[in-house]
């Protein structure tokens, strides 16, 4: 006797998953025909704070034929009380399984919320491994930022989506549509002739129709296409101008990580640091106008009832109108009690003075990412902070009300020593000694520290992951040295940073880990309470492969590359000159002071945008 | 509007808390309630000081999990504007589930709605073996004790409180589809509160419980 109200009363936080949120969108199921579930494999929490999953379901919800649907993964309890009641993962909006839909698209945001990408695919009634999926099923298809080495997860999907999906989604879903009316699902091949119709759509990776080879090592030599309609290589798909931000975002019950109107101010980013993967897989930088931004956060704050708004970007401090969007918008806001926040504001001067401008009553808290300690280290990485801007930026803040201020750095990056380490405590001290003279024993300084991890499509993609030993003794440095008053010091757990550094560079035999872990119980591997360390080891074990050979070994300039078929527009050659630039500490110019040359603007498509590359 | 604008008007709305808004907790629902009032545009009145917050306030809490047809919220505001203009204004904003059924003028100096004791209505569907007498007598028998000492955590440690003096009254409402419809009148207030879940479980009769409704409040 387990009807889903019992399950529900006996779950936690039952409220992630009853959907019936303000502006969700609940079409009729029996006469719309094309029919599109979109996962994020993360708690309800985390995923209702994507807002890329918002964009696309805003665009596939806006045509009267298609209806778009959400799911989140289930948080363990519930995966085991489905389980034991045989009862499918539901979509939110109709409570429908994933084998009612045609496709079933799921985000990739991060590595280590691959397996629950698998526990959503098996929940909702669909093997996990394409090959092993009916005729009848459900096309699944893929993207994200994840997508951007789609190898680890390519046994898992039928396609993935490369780039941005606001264009490519409907086009892919268009065909599908098409190619089912016309009775193609009952041919003789029925996917793979279908596949082979969305191989030639830009941006569209179908793995099946590919094949790696290796070397006598282990090493991937090559990837190469099969049949006539894969591209050797798959170019990621950019919208040239942004289109209108979404404004009737969902506005869910429960409190989701970020419980906010979310307005997309600009995308992409010219700073260039060399460990940051967004900021060269989603080149180049697209503005939304003044006008544009005021008018969209009007209709969202009286579509939402949000109290707060948050001008999301890489950089807000960037954005060539910050001041007059944040003036404008603050003038809106305060008579309302609405507040604005500014994630993600460059160390200077400039940025306290936009967050003085947005908060107007309280002052909590402002955050800044030095990312390193050393002028050197911050030269090799390519962060464009100097230990002058930050003290004049934490004056400016402490000398203006603020008492707390908030630093983010990272251990193991490439070329780091022990020294650079010991001058994460120094800076730490002189900023703590800032807000001391002006805000005495109230002043203080958090620092959060994470481990550094090589992405692909960076610089730093052919670099080894810092080992263990030496990233404990670093962790041991700044646990020891900031024992200072006015100072809390906090970092992320390391022990799952090998998993993350082997998934993100791994190839396509790391799907076999992928599914085994997952058969043996991983799940929310980011969760320190749920992650299964020993199941992970058993997986690499059984498969024969170690995460070491992923995670830590250092790639000669010629080795071939996993992800080497997947085209973002960024040169190889330019992001090797990055990672000789980080060995001889030589910053490199922000791309508005004079184009840098990584090649974005001749690979993509940009004429007639608002583009930024100058 | 201004932050700063006094109350000069308070309105208690009569509202039913259906699906799906079961599991949404009580102080989700305070927030429910600020962004219904934003997107209405009403002149909602704030609270002074270092942190202002929209002066919205709800009556006793509703356990998550439980629906009511007897939910009360009082909004202050800065213009006075008709009751029927209210309702038609937050008609349009409420997700599915929140249902305005009345709107009246309360004084501005009536205590706060949280502060009241009240009794409190519920009723669920439960499944029992026997007849309806034997039902009656086991609440009847369960009325007779006492004490009935329940454990509650709290803040990670488990308390024992007594039931019983929460429990004001149990009566069989009738049958419907097998199951027997049970009527509880617990307290509820600063002195301690009853929850229908806590006595159906004491009953013995949490598992078998379907649909727990909360169908009155009435003030003390």
């Amino acid at each position: 006797m387990s009807d889903l109200e019992v399950i529900l009363r006996e779950v936690e936080k039952p409220g992630r998953y009853t959907g019936g949120e303000w502006n969700s969108v609940v079409k009729d199921w029996a006469s719309t025909p094309v029919k599109v579930a979109l996962a994020y494999p993360d708690t309800y929490e985390i995923g209702m704070s994507n807002l890329g999953l918002m964009i696309l379901y805003d665009i596939l919800n806006r045509q009267p034929d298609i209806l778009c649907e959400r799911v989140y993964a289930p948080w363990l309890d519930m995966e085991a009380r489905l389980r034991e009641a045989r009862l499918p993962l539901y979509s939110l909006e109709t409570g429908h399984a994933l084998t009612d839909f045609d496709i079933v698209g799921i985000s990739l945001p991060y590595e280590l919320n691959y397996t629950n990408a698998l526990t959503i695919l098996s929940l909702g009634g669909l093997a996990p491994l394409a090959a092993e999926r009916r005729a009848e099923d459900p096309l699944v298809i893929a993207g994200g930022s994840g997508a951007y080495n789609p190898e680890p997860m390519a046994a898992f999907f039928d396609l993935f989506v490369i780039g941005e999906g606001e264009e490519v989604l409907l086009e892919l879903v268009r065909l599908y549509a098409d190619w089912k009316r016309s009775g193609g699902a009952t041919g003789p091949r029925p996917k793979a002739d279908f596949l082979r119709q969305a191989a030639r759509i830009g941006g569209i990776y179908v793995p099946s129709f590919y094949a790696a080879e290796y070397d006598a090592e282990g090493r991937v030599k090559r990837t190469v296409p099969l049949v006539p309609e894969a591209p050797a290589r798959v170019v990621k798909r950019v919208v040239p101008a942004l289109p209108p931000p979404p404004t009737r975002l969902i506005v869910p019950y429960i409190q989701a990580v970020h419980d906010r109107a979310m307005l997309e101010i600009q995308r992409g980013c010219t700073q260039g640091c060399r460990f940051c993967q967004a900021s060269t897989i989603y080149r180049p930088v697209r503005e939304r106008t003044v006008d544009e931004i005021v008018r969209a956060a009007d209709e969202m704050l009286l579509a939402t009832g949000h109290e707060e708004i948050s001008l999301v970007s890489l950089s807000s401090s960037d954005h060539s109108h910050i001041e007059e969007v944040v003036r404008a918008l603050a003038e809106r806001c305060a008579p309302k009690g609405v507040s604005i926040s500014l994630p993600s504001l460059r160390a200077d001067a400039f940025s306290v003075r936009l967050a003085e401008m947005v908060q107007t009553t309280r002052k909590t808290g402002l955050t800044f990412a030095p990312e390193a300690g050393s002028q050197r280290l911050r030269d090799a990485i390519n962060k464009k902070v100097s230990e002058e801007d930050l003290l004049r930026t934490a004056e400016a803040a402490f000398s203006t009300g603020w008492n707390r201020i908030k630093l983010y750095f990272m251990v193991g990056q490439p070329t780091e020593t022990d020294e650079d380490v010991e001058a994460i405590v120094d800076l730490v001290k002189k900023v703590v000694a800032v807000g001391r003279r002006y805000r005495g024993g109230r002043a203080q300084v958090s620092v959060s520290v994470a481990t550094f991890v090589p992405k692909p499509h960076t610089p730093f993609q052919w670099e080894p992951l810092v080992d263990d030993e030496t990233l404990r003794r670093r962790l041991e440095i700044l646990r020891r040295g900031l024992r200072v008053k006015g100072v809390e010091f906090s970092w992320h757990d390391p022990g799952t940073t090998l998993l993350e550094a082997a998934l993100s560079r791994g190839d396509r035999r790391v799907a076999d880990v992928i599914y085994r872990a997952w058969q043996l119980g991983a799940r929310f591997d980011a969760w320190g309470d749920a992650y299964r360390p020993e199941a992970w080891e058993q997986a690499w074990r059984e498969c024969g492969l170690s995460p070491e050979f992923y995670g830590r070994r250092p790639r000669d300039r010629d080795e071939a590359l996993p992800w080497d078929h997947i085209d973002i527009g960024v040169r190889k050659e330019f992001l090797w000159r990055e990672a000789e630039r980080c060995r001889a500490a030589m910053p490199t110019p922000d791309c508005r002071e004079g184009c840098v040359g990584c090649g974005v603007n001749a690979a993509l498509p940009l004429a007639g945008g608002t583009a930024l590359c100058p | 509007m201004s932050l700063d604008a006094p109350a000069v008007q308070r309105l208690r709305l009569d509202y039913a808390k259906g699906e799906p808004l079961r599991f949404v907790s009580h102080l989700d629902m305070l927030r429910l309630w600020e962004r219904a009032c934003r997107r209405a545009r009403l002149p909602i009145a704030h609270t002074q000081g270092f942190n202002p917050r929209p002066r919205i306030a709800l009556a006793c809490p509703l356990p998550t999990g439980v629906t009511s047809r007897a939910e009360k919220v009082d909004l202050f505001l800065t213009a006075r504007l008709e009751p029927g203009e209210v309702m038609r204004r937050l008609h349009a904003v409420l997700p599915a589930g929140v249902e305005v059924f009345a709107v009246a003028e309360v004084a501005l100096t009536e205590p706060a709605l949280m502060s009241l004791s009240a009794t409190v209505d519920y009723q669920a569907a439960v499944e029992w073996p026997g007849s309806a007498a034997d039902l009656d007598a086991h609440l009847r028998a369960f009325l007779a004790r006492e004490s009935v000492v329940r454990e509650r955590e709290r803040k990670g440690r488990d308390a024992h409180y007594d039931l019983r003096p929460l429990v004001e009254r149990l009566w069989i409402v009738g049958q419907r589809e097998g199951r027997y419809i049970l009527g509880m009148r617990l307290k509820s207030g600063p002195q301690g509160t009853g929850r229908p879940d806590e006595v159906l479980k004491a009953l013995g009769l949490w598992e078998s419980a379907r649909g727990v409704e909360r169908t009155a409040i009435v003030f003390a």
